[in-house]
């Protein structure tokens, strides 16, 4: 149960969301402009549609799972400190 | 972006916008196509016939007009790489009899549709309309009737394009059950 927990929540350090956030700017911008390209290059729009899904499925498949790429950076936590010495004191209430 | 399912939203948000950019970019293109289509039209043959609508529910006699042409038209301009396909077809205008409220009339009488750039020449001898028309108050004969030639381009993405281009000389409809040649018409 926790591996499939582990598999749908794919957490990324944040070195790594910083690098996903700019691939996926990246592939899907230049999708745009080469699916632009080559339907006009082509004079068929069909090539534009088959160029920029192709290069979303790319993004996709690019960004979506936690490659090791997005997790070289792990974060390390302060150790937990030991608990403080408790006193425990009785209050008498003073007439 | 911390989780799978926030970097599928992030990356689908971000699809749908540049698909947007890139359907605007090509809706925009269009513009940079010249269209400039050409047209003949010779009106062949016209007659006037009295008859009834083939509509059980309407059995008024009327004046149909009968109409044969020649047509030679070039849409390939109009076909570019945002070009669904075009549809032309052709016009019958005619001013309406004097003291008639129904002074400007148009009626389509022949069209068709053209799926490709290699379905864009047209050359028609003696073809004869699809439809033929009737008049709003029945009568016709007597009509100074001109054909035109229209064309409108439906493109994959963006915004329908209309125009017109050839125009037959001017013709008198003739009394009804008579036919004439063109070049024979008295009117």
């Amino acid at each position: 149960m926790d591996q499939i927990q582990s598999v749908i929540d794919g957490f990324i350090d944040f070195e790594g969301q910083s690098l996903a956030e700019t691939l996926t700017t990246a592939i899907l911008v230049l999708t745009g402009i080469a699916a632009f390209g080559a339907g006009w290059v082509l004079s068929d729009l069909k090539y534009t549609v088959y160029v920029g899904l192709s290069g979303t499925v790319l993004a996709f498949l690019a960004v979506v799972p936690p490659w090791p790429i997005y997790t070289r950076n792990p974060l390390t936590w302060v150790a937990i400190a030991a608990p403080p010495e408790v006193v425990m004191v009785d209050v008498k209430k003073e007439m | 972006m911390y989780s799978s399912p926030a970097r599928v939203q992030n990356v689908f948000g971000f699809f749908t916008t540049v698909t947007f950019s890139i359907a605007a970019l090509v809706a925009l293109s269009s513009a940079v196509f010249p269209a400039n289509p050409t047209a003949t039209i010779d009106v062949r043959e016209f007659r006037v016939i009295k008859g009834r609508a083939h509509q059980y529910y309407y059995s008024k006699v009327q004046e149909y007009a009968f109409i044969n042409f020649d047509l030679e038209a070039d849409l390939g301009s109009l076909f570019n790489w945002n070009t669904k396909q075009v549809f032309a077809y052709i016009s019958a205008s005619y001013p309406g009899s004097p003291g008639s409220k129904f002074s400007e009339n148009e009626a389509v009488i022949w069209d068709v549709i053209l799926p490709s750039h290699s379905a864009s020449k047209l050359y028609l001898r003696n073809e004869r309309a699809k439809y033929n028309i009737n008049d709003v108050t029945g009568k016709f004969a007597g009509e100074n009737v001109t054909l035109s030639f229209h064309w409108n381009v439906q493109p994959h993405v963006g915004a329908l394009k209309w125009g017109s281009v050839g125009l037959s000389e001017a013709f008198t409809l003739p009394p009804v059950k008579t036919k004439r040649v063109k070049g024979n018409n008295s009117a």
